[in-house]
C-alpha cells in the first residue's frame, strides 16, 4: 500500500498549480466552517450563559403542570403552595449537582407615577439568590454591569428595577416613587409604592417598556399570596440538565407530587430561534463548502485521468485490476482531502490567533456595549471535518476513478 | 516404443479474427489467423503499418479480446476469463514492452521495474532487489535511481524491459519495441531482448516494421491485410523444433 501512496503523492506534485488551487479550495472551506462553528459556538454559549446566569432563570424551571398554557387565567390555581415549595426545596436539596433552588412569582398589573399608568410585568425573586446565581456567570456577560443603581435587597421590599422603556415612559429615575397596582389572587385590588432601585436593559426588546424586577416578598405582598408561581434550580453543569431531570420527574411522582419541569433550552425561545438561524446559515455554509470541494475533486481527478490516460492503461497492461485503478485514484483524492484539512486546521488556528491577537469588537443584539468578538475551536468540529472531506474526497474521485477503470487497454495505451 | 508427442505450445491461435467498429463502419484486422508460438522462440511480426501487427500481439498479451476464435496460453483457452483473472495472468505470466516505453515518470528506474512485482503484492525489499538484479542485467544499475525524463530513449527502453522481465514471465509482448530508437539503438535492444531471451528461456513476441531487425530473429511472421502471409523460421530454429517434435 505505500507504493502507491507515494504513487499517489508524487502524482499530486506532478501539476503543481493544479493540486494547490484544489488544497486551497479545500482549505478555505474547512476553515470557513470551523471559523462559522467556532462563532455559533461562541454565541450559543453566551446565550446559553445569559440565559442561565445572568438573567438568573438557571438551568430547570418547576412549575404545576399547565401552568404555562392556563396560568395566565386561572393563577391561583397554579400557584405553589408553601408546603409544596417546602417538599420541592428538600428533594432538591439532596441533589449534589443542585447549586441553588430559589422560588419566584411573576406578576403583572399597572404601575404609576402619580399622573399616568402603563402595565407592568415583573419577576419576583430573592435577590441574594439571583446575586448567588449571578456569580457562576462567566464569558462576555460577567464583563458587564447589567443594571445602573444599586442592587435589590431582600429585606428591603419596596427596592424594584425598572426596564429603561418602562423608566422612560413613566418619567421615572433613580430614587423616584412609583406605586404599582395589581388584583390579588382573591380578585381585590392592590396597591403597594415602590422605590426605583436600579435601571437595567430587558433581555427580550418587547418588554423593555414593561418590564420589572421586583424582590419576592413585594410580588407577594402585591397579589396578597405566600405561594410562587415557580421554581429555579442552578446545576453545576448544562450537561447535568437531562440527567437530573428525568431523576427529578422520577423523585416527584415517587413522592405523589404533580409537577412539570421545563429545562432552560425549552423556555428560552431566543436561543432557540438563534439557534435555528444559525444552523441554518450553517447549513449553507455547508452545502457551499461541500459544492466546492466536490467539484474541485472530480475536476482535479478528471484532469488527472485525462493526462494520465496512457499510464492507466500501462498499468493495467502490467496486470493491475481495475479496482486498483479506482484505489490509486481514490489515494490521490484522499490526500488532497487530507492536505486541505490540514492546511485548514492552520487557517483555522490563525483566524482563531488573528483574532485573539486583535480583539475586534462588536455590539451584539440586545447588548448596549460593543464586546469582544470571540471564536471558540472547537476540536470536535475539526475532527469531523477531517473525516467528512476525507470521505467527500473519496467519493468525488469514485465516478471519474471508475470510469478510468472501465477504459479499454489498448485504447488507454493508444491514448495521446 | 514412445510415442511422438508434440510440445504443448505456449501461445496458440485459433482462428482468431477482430473487428473494430468504427460507427457504422467496421474494419477487420484480422482474418481468422491460426498461430502457433512455442516456448523459448523469439519471434518477430513485421509487416506495413496497418497490416495487424499490433492486433496480434495486444491478443497474445491479453490486451484484447477477439471477436471471433480463441486465444489459449499455456493451454488455458483466456478469452472467456474474467478482466480481474485476465490481469493475474498478465502481472504474472506476460512482460510488455511499449512503443513509447510508458515508464511512469513520477518513479524512479528502479520504483518503475519493481511495479509488476508490487502489484503481485511482493514485498517492497524483494521487489526492489529483483528490480536491482534485472537493471544490473540490462546494464542500467548505476541509474537505478533516476526518473526517466533523465534518461536516455534507449536506456529508458532497456528499464521497460527490465520491467517486462522482473516477474520472470514465460512471454515478452513487445510492440515496436525500436520505433522511437535510432538504428544503433534498436539493434541494442534487439540484442539485449534475444540475449535475455536465450538466457532465461523467455518467448518473446516483437512487432516491428524495420527489416534490418529481422535478420536478427529466429522466427519472422509476415503481415499483411489481417493476415499471416508468411511463417518464416531459421534453420536453427527449424532443427531445435525438430528435435522437440522427436522427443
Amino acid at each position: 500500500m505505500m507504493t502507491w501512496i507515494k504513487l499517489a503523492v508524487r502524482n499530486l506534485f506532478r501539476n503543481r498549480r493544479r493540486s494547490l488551487f484544489t488544497i486551497l479550495a479545500i482549505s478555505l472551506g474547512f476553515a470557513a466552517v470551523n471559523v462559522l462553528g467556532g462563532f455559533t459556538d461562541y454565541i450559543f454559549s453566551n446565550l446559553e450563559n445569559s440565559y442561565i446566569h445572568v438573567q438568573a432563570n438557571g438551568h430547570l424551571t418547576i412549575f404545576k403542570p399547565g401552568f404555562l398554557k392556563e396560568g395566565k387565567l386561572d393563577p391561583t390555581r397554579y400557584l405553589l403552595d408553601e408546603d409544596s415549595t417546602k417538599a420541592i426545596k428538600e428533594i432538591l436539596h439532596r441533589y449534589p449537582e443542585v447549586l441553588v433552588v430559589t422560588p419566584q412569582l411573576h406578576i403583572s398589573g399597572l404601575l404609576s407615577n402619580g399622573k399616568v399608568s402603563t402595565i407592568f410585568i415583573a419577576s419576583g425573586r430573592i435577590p441574594s439568590d439571583i446575586r448567588t446565581i449571578n456569580s457562576y456567570s462567566r464569558g462576555l456577560a460577567s464583563k458587564f454591569e447589567l443594571f445602573t443603581g444599586k442592587p435589590l435587597e431582600d429585606d428591603i421590599v419596596y427596592g424594584v428595577g425598572l426596564s429603561r422603556g418602562l423608566a422612560e415612559q413613566l418619567n421615572l429615575d433613580l430614587g423616584v416613587t412609583a406605586v404599582a397596582m395589581a388584583p390579588t389572587v382573591s380578585g381585590q385590588v392592590n396597591a403597594l409604592d415602590a422605590q426605583v432601585f436600579q435601571l437595567f436593559t430587558s433581555p427580550i426588546e418587547a418588554l423593555d417598556d414593561k418590564f420589572m424586577l421586583v424582590p419576592l416578598k413585594f410580588a407577594q405582598s402585591l397579589y396578597d399570596t405566600t405561594s410562587v408561581d415557580r421554581i429555579t434550580v442552578l446545576l453545576e453543569n448544562t450537561a447535568q440538565t437531562e440527567p437530573v431531570r428525568r431523576r427529578l420527574a422520577q423523585d416527584f411522582a415517587t413522592r405523589g407530587l404533580s409537577l412539570e419541569i421545563k429545562s432552560w433550552n425549552e423556555l428560552s425561545t431566543f436561543y432557540v430561534k438563534v439557534k435555528q438561524m444559525f444552523d441554518i446559515i450553517f447549513l449553507f455554509t455547508f452545502l457551499i463548502v461541500f459544492t466546492i470541494v466536490v467539484m474541485s475533486v472530480i475536476n482535479t481527478v478528471s484532469m488527472a485521468i485525462m493526462e494520465r490516460t496512457r499510464e492507466i492503461g500501462t498499468l493495467r497492461a502490467l496486470g493491475l485490476k481495475r479496482g486498483g485503478i479506482v484505489v490509486l485514484f481514490a489515494i490521490e483524492s484522499l490526500m488532497l482531502g487530507l492536505f486541505g484539512s490540514f492546511l485548514g486546521v492552520i487557517l483555522t488556528l490563525l483566524t482563531w490567533s488573528g483574532i485573539a491577537f486583535f480583539k475586534p469588537t462588536w455590539v451584539p443584539p440586545m447588548i448596549t456595549g460593543r464586546v469582544p468578538l470571540e471564536i471558540y475551536l472547537v476540536p470536535e468540529y475539526m475532527v469531523y471535518s477531517v473525516l467528512l472531506l476525507g470521505v467527500l474526497s473519496l467519493m468525488a474521485a469514485t465516478l471519474p476513478a471508475r470510469k478510468a477503470a472501465k477504459m479499454q487497454i489498448v485504447s488507454a495505451l493508444g491514448h495521446t | 516404443m514412445m510415442k511422438p508427442t508434440t510440445p504443448l505450445p505456449l501461445v496458440e491461435l485459433r482462428q482468431v479474427e477482430k473487428i473494430y467498429r468504427l460507427g457504422e463502419r467496421s474494419i477487420t484486422a484480422l482474418h481468422a489467423v491460426n498461430l502457433r508460438i512455442y516456448p523459448g522462440e523469439f519471434v518477430a511480426v513485421w509487416g506495413p503499418s496497418g497490416s495487424g501487427k499490433s492486433t496480434l500481439c495486444n491478443l497474445i498479451g491479453m490486451l484484447d479480446v477477439p471477436s471471433a476464435g480463441t486465444v489459449h496460453i499455456n493451454g488455458q483457452d483466456v478469452t472467456t476469463l474474467s478482466d480481474n483473472r485476465r490481469s493475474e495472468i498478465r502481472n504474472k505470466s506476460i512482460g510488455f514492452v511499449f512503443q513509447s516505453f510508458n515508464l511512469i515518470p513520477v518513479l524512479s528506474a528502479v520504483e518503475n521495474v519493481m511495479l509488476p512485482l508490487q502489484i503481485a503484492k511482493a514485498s517492497t525489499a524483494q521487489a526492489k532487489r529483483l528490480a536491482q538484479e534485472r537493471l544490473a542485467e540490462v546494464g542500467l544499475a548505476e541509474y537505478a535511481s533516476q526518473r526517466p525524463a533523465k534518461l536516455s530513449g534507449g536506456q529508458q527502453q532497456r528499464v521497460a524491459i527490465a520491467r517486462a522481465l522482473v516477474s520472470n514471465p514465460s512471454l515478452v509482448i513487445a510492440d515496436e519495441p525500436t520505433a522511437n530508437l535510432d538504428s544503433e539503438n534498436a539493434i541494442k535492444i534487439i540484442e539485449t531482448m534475444r540475449e535475455l531471451s536465450n538466457r532465461n528461456g523467455t518467448t518473446f513476441v516483437f512487432s516491428t516494421h524495420d527489416h534490418r531487425l529481422l535478420e536478427r530473429v529466429e522466427r519472422q511472421i509476415q503481415m499483411c491485410d489481417g493476415n499471416i502471409m508468411e511463417d518464416r523460421m531459421s534453420r536453427q530454429t527449424e532443427s531445435r523444433r525438430s528435435a522437440q517434435f522427436a522427443l
